[in-house]
């Protein structure tokens, strides 16, 4: 695969509005950016830096996903205060439950956060979420085995 | 004023306070200017200026060379635009002063 349909892929990321009002310019840039600087350091940063962008474009301009992720952040604080305040049988049910689900709740959160306050993830925040979704540790119940030998 | 005004932000404004400039124009400027401690991919270039021409603090310029390609679009700043990156400007020099008073950094206080 060349790089021009590398970046053709990337440019299908972007929401149609974007691309319709900055394509042909990014399209140029990246021409640009390719022909000054064509060590293989400077090409995966372009991928990396083309990539964020679309994605955040594209998270940007789908109004529901920004629901999807406000109502998951409910749903992962009200399940986690509610592990705190109820008893340990209780937090142990939520514990065998929703575990599997607490590291992408929790980017969920983040996104909804970031979404919600207009500031674009930085690169290390990008690859934490993605490296919490790949491999999820298991913070959450960490967290309620925490709570509920407190509670105990 | 933006609720936040992000470090590319501030750099492509402070491009744009000396000339309209186009997107590739602006990422080689920026690179010069902070000796390449600052570099903007396009991706992140064309983000920024979407939403600085949202907030109203640049707009499309009408003034560019005859013989340059079609396909770049020049970007100027607004007035609103030079306020911002003023407002912000002198809230840099404060702090560059507090450093010299504190002897973080060299230079007449």
């Amino acid at each position: 695969m060349n790089l021009e349909r590398v970046f053709d892929s990337i440019m299908r990321i972007y929401p149609k509005s974007f691309r319709d009002r900055f394509g042909e310019e990014l399209k140029l840039g990246f021409q640009d950016e390719l022909n000054t600087n064509p060590s293989k350091l400077e090409t995966a940063n372009l991928i990396i830096d083309a990539l964020t962008s679309a994605t955040w474009e594209r998270l940007q301009a789908t109004k529901w996903l920004y629901w999807l992720f406000a109502f998951s952040a409910i749903v992962f604080y009200s399940f986690s205060l509610a592990g705190m305040a109820f008893s340990s049988e209780v937090t142990q049910q939520i514990e065998e439950n929703l575990t599997p689900f607490f590291p992408y709740l929790l980017i969920s959160t983040s996104f909804a956060l970031l979404l919600r306050l207009e500031r674009v993830p930085t690169r290390l925040e990008w690859f934490g979420m993605a490296l919490s979704f790949f491999f999820p540790i298991d913070s959450g119940s960490a967290a309620l085995t925490k709570s509920s030998k407190i509670s105990e | 004023m933006p609720k936040d005004l992000t470090p590319a932000a501030f750099n492509i404004l402070l491009c744009l306070a000396g000339e309209p400039m186009h997107g590739y124009a602006i990422i080689q400027h920026v690179k010069t200017s902070t000796e390449g401690r600052v570099k903007l991919g396009p991706g992140t270039l064309y983000s920024t200026i979407k939403r600085l021409l949202e907030t109203g603090l640049i707009v499309e310029s009408d003034i560019r060379p005859d013989d340059d390609d079609e396909r770049r679009r020049y970007y100027t700043l607004t007035s609103n635009g030079r306020k911002v990156v003023q407002a912000e400007a002198q809230h840099l020099e404060r702090l560059v002063k507090q450093a010299r008073n504190v002897k973080l950094l060299r230079g007449v206080a």
